[in-house]
């Protein structure tokens, strides 16, 4: 089982990492957000195989069903022709290198700093109700900022678009 | 093993339905359906098959290719991967995860992809209008699915579909939550694009929705085994949630299953073969205002009862869930009846237009004598 899990790994890897190649580097806007999806749908088999099927669950629920399907909806909407369509935010590519770089070095920081548990422990293994428990019981206090932050900046989206549309 | 099971089940079902579906059509319109091919017409599903195989496979030449060609396959991930958390038997489930209820949630996100990314690759306005519309369509009615969905994970108290299953020893969970199961119907018959909410590939609008470019084996391998293979799948998860699953007595677990699937199924046909279709600005109204309320009020009134008494909720629960059930249909019922026959409106007092027209029209209707010279 271990053997299969590390050769799972690494061609999961491998197609994550080239279908996050391709999101940037595809010309077409629909290639990359199909390929988003590819490297979404990829990290949750990494979920899997680190026997986090709740988290896995949640981020094809999350990312594929919810923001992916949105990201293509706002394509289709705004600009509705198969032709191609040109990735139009290529002027700002130099600021990405410093925070490429910025995070990249946060990054290596947290994970050179980490804790790793034994995969034999119990925390390791979390269940369903385990993770509610924290959820709704010891963080609940965040929990419910962070719905609140986003219920925000739902209200200030429409907000936005609304003054767009009166203008 | 596994693989050949749920292949065996969507193929199994893209022949079926469709064939029980134009014989019981054939039924409700007083004609006779496919009865040429074979013993009772049972042939024609192969017949079909073969004249769909052996047509030439095109591809439009202003399509986008790759993305015309990988959206058949994406949209029939669906059926097959939710297939896996499906308990066949007590002992057979492909794959028992704790998470089967979240799984199913997440796993049927495909589907939209596949049918959004159809829609958008042929370059075709009908398909594009076709994919956009099952893409709101579906992820409005998802909410409310998902909400009965919590309800299910409550009352079994885990999100796994075995237990769910083992959890409805005693007695279904259609007796406990009517009104979940109402709501699970017609969310799912949204979910599946199917009458009255067949708007995506409404076909005098337009043509044939976001299959319109497919021809051939992928026309089949989208309206005969996606289509049809999800609703074999739906009925599946029905009646795992609701339905008792695999028990029954007499037969064995798997066959069960499969009968009660396919009597969802033939529901969602009755339903193809009754009701009109629904206008867009309907469809939406009905699941934000109205399916969407009731879901929220009947997963709090479940949430409090489970709070109150937490040893025997399933009583106000299953009465609770009863009344609303009777109130809900009451009042569509009266609803419905008031706009059809226009009592509202009045229309069954003049005679000057037709009941179907639902609005008085601006000019009264020329009468055969008004007309001509």
């Amino acid at each position: 089982m271990g053997e299969f899990n590390q050769l799972a790994f690494w061609i999961i890897a491998f197609t994550v990492i080239s279908c996050a190649i391709g999101v940037v580097t595809f010309k077409n806007l629909i290639h990359s957000a199909i390929s988003m999806v590819c490297c979404f749908t990829g990290v949750a088999g990494v979920y899997v195989l680190l026997r986090a099927e709740l988290a896995a669950a949640a981020q094809v629920l999350i990312y594929v069903g919810a923001i992916s399907i949105l990201i293509l909806f706002a394509i289709m909407l705004t600009r509705h022709r198969s032709g191609d369509l040109k990735i139009f935010f290529h002027r700002q590519s130099w600021a990405a290198i410093p925070l490429m770089l910025l995070v990249g070095i946060v990054f290596t920081g947290v994970l050179a700093s980490a804790h790793y548990m034994n995969s034999s422990s119990e925390a390791m293994n979390p269940d369903t109700r385990g993770i509610a428990d924290i959820l709704f019981n010891d963080y609940a206090f965040p929990f419910e900022v962070l719905s609140l932050v986003l219920l925000v900046a739902i209200v200030g989206a429409v907000l936005l678009a609304s003054k767009e549309k009166q203008l | 093993m596994a693989l050949a099971i749920t292949m065996a089940v969507i193929f199994a079902s893209g022949v079926v339905f469709p064939y029980s579906m134009r014989r019981l059509w054939g039924f409700v319109g007083d004609r006779h359906g496919p009865n040429r091919v074979g013993p009772l017409g049972l042939l024609q599903p192969f017949a079909d098959f073969i004249k769909l195989v052996t047509k030439e496979d095109i591809t439009p030449t202003k399509a986008n290719r790759w993305v015309f060609l990988l959206a058949p396959v994406i949209g029939f991930a669906t059926p097959i991967l939710i297939q896996a958390v499906i308990p066949y038997s007590e002992t057979y489930t492909i794959a028992n995860l704790n998470v089967g209820l979240l799984y199913i949630a997440a796993v049927s996100a495909f589907g939209v992809l596949g049918i959004l990314l159809a829609g958008w690759s042929a370059n075709n306005k009908y398909t594009l209008v076709g994919g956009l519309r099952a893409g709101a369509q579906m992820i409005s009615y998802e909410i409310p699915l998902l909400l009965t969905l919590i309800i299910v994970a409550m009352l079994a108290d885990s999100m796994s579909l075995n237990d769910v299953v083992v959890q409805q020893a005693d007695v279904w969970y259609i007796v406990i939550q009517p009104m979940a199961f109402i709501i699970f119907l017609v969310a799912g018959v949204a979910e599946l694009n199917r009458t009255p909410f067949d708007l995506p590939e409404a076909e005098s609008e337009l043509v044939g929705g976001y299959m319109t470019e497919y021809g051939g084996i992928r026309f089949a391998l989208f309206a005969g085994l996606m289509e049809w293979g999800n609703v074999t799948v739906w009925g599946l998860t029905t009646a795992t949630l609701f339905l008792g699953g695999w028990r029954g007595p007499f037969l064995s677990g798997p066959i069960w299953l499969l009968l009660k699937a396919v009597i969802m199924g033939l529901i969602i046909i009755w339903f193809f073969a009754t009701f009109p279709r629904l206008q867009v600005d309907q469809l939406m109204a009905f699941a934000w205002k109205i399916l969407i309320p009731i879901s929220i009020l009947n997963l709090g009134v479940t949430g409090l009862f489970i709070v109150l008494w937490p040893d025997n909720y399933l009583l106000p629960t299953a009465i609770f869930s009863w009344g609303a059930t009777l109130v809900f249909i009451g009042v569509f019922t009266f609803v419905v009846k008031k706009i059809l026959l226009g009592k509202r409106l009045g229309m069954h007092k003049s005679m000057d237009y037709e009941p179907w027209m639902l609005r008085k029209p601006a000019e009264p209707i020329p009468t055969r004598r008004q007309v001509g010279p």
